[in-house]
C-alpha cells in the first residue's frame, strides 16, 4: 500500500476509464443499468470536463444520444424507449448546457419540457419523478434545477417547493426523502441546493445541520451518509457540496478526505470506487472528482455545489 | 404460465439495438438473445397498448431480467388495472420478485400503488399483510432506506402512530441493533410526529428514560444523542437542556482536568462533552466550553478539529 505522501490523482487513467465505458464488453451489466444511461453519460462527461479534457468524448455522439432520449411530451428518458423521468431530464439539460447546445432545443420544445416538469408538481409542492408517481425530495431538486437552467423557474413553483422541503426537515437538523424520512446526506444535498436556488436558505436550522454534516467524517478521513454507516466516496460530494452551499466546507479535514478518495482509485485501469479495494464505477469516479474539485485539489475545473456544473456556466445565477 | 403458452404469430417483435430509432450505433453493446427476444415483443406490445395475459407474462420475464426498468413496472400496473387482476395475488407476485432481488427498490412504490388501488376498489386493507415482507427485507439489510420509508408510509396511511405492534417492532429492532439510525428515526416518527395525537408528558418522560438507557449501553452511539437533543430542543415540549447536566457528567467529567490537570478526566462520550459545552455556554461559563472544544480538537475527536476550532472561535469572538 502506498504511503500517503505518494498518493496522487491518476488523471490520465481516469480519462481513459471514462472513454472506455462505452466499449465495455460486460453486456448484462450494461443493459441492467439502461435506466441510468443518460445519468451515466452526465457523470462521464462531467468527469472528463473536471479533468480538463472535455474533448476526450464524442460530443456529437452524446448530443445525438440525448436527443434520442427525448419524448414528445418534452421529458427525457434515461435511454430510448424508457419513459421520461425528471432525473434523466435534468441530466439531458445539464449535458446540453455543458456542451453549449441548449439552443438545439426550439422555443416550442423548451416550453414542452417546462410543461412536462411543472405538470409533475403536486399541490403540496412535492414532485412525482414520472407518471409512475414516486415522490421524493430528489425530484424537487431535479425539477427546480432544470427550470432554473431553462430560465423558467416561477415564484409559484418556488413557494410550493420550499413549503414541501421545509416539512422534510428533521429533528436532527437533516433532511429526508419526504416528511419524516431519515436524514441522509444525499437528501440533504438536494434540499439545501433547492433552497439555495430558491434563495430560501433561511429556513434551515444551520447550526444543527452543520453539526450533523461535520459528524459524517470518520477517523479514516472518509465521509459517510448517515450515522454508523461506512464512508463512501460519493459522500465527498453530497456532504461537501451541502457544506459548501452553507459556506462551511472548511469544517471538513480536506487532507484526510483527499487521501481517502485517492486510495479508492484504480491507478492501473482508471476509475474510482466507493472505497479502497472495491470495484470502480463511473458514479463514484465523478463524485470523487467533484469532491476533489470542491476542495480545490489537483487543478481540476471548479464545480458549482448548487447546480453540479462547472462554475463558468453558472456565474449568471449568482449575480445577486 | 410461460411465453410458449401463447401464440405470437400475429405480431412482429421490435428490433432491439442500442441505437433507438435513428439506427445510428451510438453505444456499441451486444444484448443476449433472451433479452432481445423478450424485450422485442414487449416493446411492440407496449407500443400497441396491448393489455393482455401474454403481455403480463412478458413483463414478469423482463422485470426478472432488468428489475430497475421502471417503464416496464408502469406497463405491468396498467395491465393489472385493465384486466382487473386480483390485487392480493399481485402483491404476492411482487413479494416473490422482492425476495429474489434484494436491491430492487421499484417494488415499494409498486406496492403502494397496488394497495391504494385495492382500497379504492374494496375499501379496507390490513397493513399487517405487509409486515412479513418488511421483516424479511429489513432482516437482510436493517438500514435499507426504501424499506424504512415504506414502513413510514404504512404508519401514515393507516394511522399507526404509537400503535402497539409498531412499538413492539421498533423495540425489537433497537434491541437487535442499538446503533441503527434508521430505527431511531422511525421511533421518533411514530412517537413525535405531528400526526400523533397522543404526545403526553408521560410519553416524553418515557422516551427520555429509554434514550438514556440506550446511551448507557453505548455512550459513543450518535443516534440516541440526536434523539435526546431532538426531544430537549423541541420548543413544544418546554424542556430545559441544562437539566441534562448531571446525566452528562456520568460520561464526560472534565472537572479534574480543569482543576489540576493531573487526574485523567472521565471522557467516554464525545457527544456528551459537546452538549456539556453548550450548557456551560448557556450558563455563561464560556471558558469551560472553550476548554472542552480544545480537548475535543486535540485529543478526543481530532478528525473534526476544524469543527471544534470553529465552535471555539465563535465563542471567543463573542
Amino acid at each position: 500500500m502506498a504511503a500517503e505522501e505518494e498518493l496522487k490523482l491518476a488523471k490520465e487513467k481516469h480519462v481513459g476509464y471514462v472513454v472506455e465505458l462505452d466499449n465495455k464488453r460486460d453486456q448484462y451489466e450494461y443493459w441492467l443499468t439502461e435506466h441510468l444511461r443518460l445519468n451515466g453519460t452526465y457523470w462521464g462527461l462531467m468527469s472528463v470536463v473536471l479533468l480538463k479534457t472535455p474533448d476526450a468524448l464524442d460530443k456529437e455522439g452524446i448530443i445525438r444520444f440525448v436527443m434520442e432520449c427525448k419524448h414528445n411530451d418534452g421529458g427525457f428518458g434515461p435511454f430510448p424507449r424508457h419513459d421520461a423521468h425528471l432525473h434523466s431530464t435534468l441530466s439531458a439539460i445539464q449535458i446540453l448546457k455543458i456542451l453549449n447546445s441548449l439552443d438545439l432545443l426550439t422555443t416550442d420544445e423548451i416550453n414542452k419540457t417546462v410543461n412536462f416538469i411543472t405538470s409533475l408538481q403536486l399541490p403540496d409542492g412535492s414532485f412525482h419523478g414520472d407518471r409512475f408517481g414516486e415522490v421524493d425530495t430528489r425530484f424537487v431538486y431535479t425539477a427546480i434545477n432544470c427550470l432554473k437552467l431553462l430560465d423558467k423557474l416561477s415564484i409559484k413553483v418556488i413557494d410550493k417547493a420550499v413549503e414541501f422541503i421545509s416539512k422534510c426537515q428533521n429533528f436532527d437538523g437533516g433532511f429526508g426523502n419526504c416528511p419524516g424520512g431519515e436524514s441522509h446526506a444525499a437528501m440533504i444535498f438536494v434540499c439545501v441546493a433547492t433552497l439555495a436556488i430558491c434563495n430560501r436558505l433561511d429556513i434551515i436550522d444551520k447550526p444543527t445541520l452543520v453539526q450533523w454534516l461535520s459528524e459524517r467524517q470518520v477517523t479514516n478521513g472518509g465521509l459517510n451518509g448517515r450515522p454508523e454507516k461506512l464512508p463512501d466516496v460519493c459522500y465527498s460530494w453530497w456532504v461537501l457540496s451541502s457544506l459548501s452551499i452553507l459556506n462551511e466546507a472548511q469544517l471538513i479535514d480536506f487532507e484526510k478526505l483527499k487521501n481517502f478518495i485517492y486510495k479508492a482509485q484504480d491507478t492501473i485501469n482508471g476509475g474510482i470506487a466507493d472505497r479502497e479495494g472495491n470495484e470502480v464505477d463511473v458514479f463514484h469516479t465523478y463524485f470523487g472528482l467533484a469532491g476533489l474539485s470542491l476542495m480545490g485539489f489537483d487543478n481540476l475545473l471548479p464545480i458549482d455545489p448548487i447546480y453540479a456544473l462547472p462554475t463558468h456556466l453558472t456565474t449568471q445565477y449568482h449575480q445577486n | 404460465m410461460e411465453m410458449d403458452d401463447f401464440s405470437w404469430d400475429d405480431i412482429e417483435p421490435c428490433e432491439i439495438s442500442s441505437a433507438g430509432t435513428s439506427g445510428v450505433e451510438i453505444c456499441n453493446i451486444q444484448y443476449s438473445d433472451e433479452y432481445k427476444l423478450v424485450m422485442g415483443y414487449l416493446i411492440k406490445l407496449m407500443s400497441l397498448k396491448e393489455y393482455s395475459e401474454r403481455a403480463l407474462i412478458l413483463t414478469d420475464q423482463v422485470i426478472k431480467l432488468v428489475p430497475a426498468h421502471y417503464t416496464i413496472w408502469q406497463y405491468r400496473f396498467d395491465i393489472i388495472k385493465f384486466l382487473k387482476k386480483d390485487i392480493l395475488k399481485e402483491l404476492e407476485w411482487c413479494e416473490r420478485v422482492a425476495l429474489e432481488n434484494q436491491k430492487n427498490y421499484q417494488i415499494w412504490h409498486y406496492r403502494q400503488l397496488l394497495i391504494e388501488l385495492y382500497i379504492n376498489n374494496n375499501g379496507k386493507f390490513k397493513p399487517e399483510f405487509e409486515y412479513p415482507l418488511i421483516d424479511t427485507m429489513i432482516g437482510e439489510d436493517n438500514k435499507n432506506y426504501h424499506v424504512w420509508a415504506y414502513r413510514k408510509w404504512l404508519v401514515e396511511k393507516f394511522n399507526l402512530y404509537a400503535d402497539q405492534r409498531e412499538i413492539f417492532f421498533i423495540n425489537e429492532m433497537l434491541t437487535k441493533d442499538i446503533r441503527n439510525n434508521s430505527a431511531w428515526n422511525h421511533r421518533f416518527f411514530i412517537f413525535f410526529n405531528n400526526n400523533n395525537k397522543e404526545i403526553t408528558k408521560n410519553l416524553i418522560k418515557q422516551e427520555i428514560e429509554f434514550t438514556k438507557n440506550a446511551i448507557d449501553l453505548a455512550p459513543q452511539n450518535p443516534s440516541p444523542w440526536n434523539y435526546l437533543l431532538g426531544i430537549y430542543e423541541n420548543e413544544k415540549f418546554n424542556l430545559n437542556l441544562k437539566d441534562l447536566e448531571p446525566f452528562l457528567l456520568k460520561y464526560s467529567n472534565i472537572e479534574e482536568e480543569l482543576n489540576d490537570g493531573k487526574i485523567e478526566p472521565l471522557i467516554i462520550s464525545t457527544f456528551s462533552l459537546e452538549i456539556l459545552a453548550k450548557i456551560y455556554q448557556l450558563n455563561n461559563l464560556s471558558e469551560k466550553s472553550i476548554k472542552i472544544y480544545n480537548l475535543l480538537a486535540d485529543k478526543y475527536d481530532p478528525i473534526r478539529k476544524n469543527y471544534w476550532h470553529y465552535k471555539r472561535d465563535n465563542l471567543i469572538s463573542i
